[in-house]
């Protein structure tokens, strides 16, 4: 089962948190989303880290 | 299983008509009233000494003529797209600027809320997500939880 929590602030700020997903799918997902809305300020996750790091710029921290 | 969390900060960029949706659902939210510009009349906005401007993204298909006008505790709003397809949130009024700012953060927020619902929702529905629970809180963050199989 993938789950998707998602806020959306009184700001507009939108706060994902992706759940039971491969890390392609994750990633996938999370892009897409970001090239739909806007700009990642903060980003967390597990492998690949540094391909999405080059990628994207952002910083990116390890959560697990 | 990992998870990641991402961040994201709406930038807006679309249609002037469908801006103007976002627009709609901010506003009376908040409880603005639109008003009816009339060519390029000053009426009250000239006795007005205050004034700030917010950038909310950019306007895709629009002209720079475009804008709508909204008022409320005698602060006048207006959402327009600039010479450079800028949109842009414009707060004129009697108030201190601070005051200004705070009140066209606030209608920003929120059409940036409606912006980043709006897109998040299609995207994630387009991709199998089904919503299992929403709700909008006190605090007016809208929380959604999606799953799929």
């Amino acid at each position: 089962m993938e789950e998707v929590k998602m806020t959306i602030g009184r700001d507009g700020k939108v706060t994902l948190h992706f759940e039971g997903m491969k890390a392609d799918v994750r990633h996938c997902l999370a892009m897409e989303l970001e090239k739909l809305i806007g700009t990642a300020t903060e980003r967390k996750h597990g492998p690949r880290d540094e391909e999405v790091k080059s990628r994207l710029h952002l910083h990116v921290k390890d959560s697990q | 299983m990992p998870c990641t969390f991402v961040c994201l900060t709406p930038v807006i960029i679309a249609a002037w008509p469908a801006i103007m949706s976002y627009v709609a659902g901010a506003v009376a939210t908040l409880g603005l009233t639109a008003v009816k510009v009339v060519g390029e009349n000053k009426t009250s906005v000239e006795n007005q000494t205050q004034e700030i401007e917010l950038e909310l993204g950019s306007v895709q298909e629009g002209v720079i003529s475009n804008k709508q006008v909204f008022t409320k505790d005698g602060i006048i709003f207006t959402v327009k797209c600039d010479e450079r397809g800028r949109l842009i949130l414009c707060a004129k009024g009697s108030e201190t600027k601070e005051r200004l700012r705070e009140k066209a953060t606030s209608l920003a927020g929120k059409i940036q809320q409606a912006y980043a619902y709006h897109k998040a929702m299609t995207q994630l529905r387009t991709t199998g997500f089904k919503v299992v629970a929403e709700n909008i809180g006190q605090d007016q963050e809208i929380r959604v939880m999606l799953r799929r199989s």
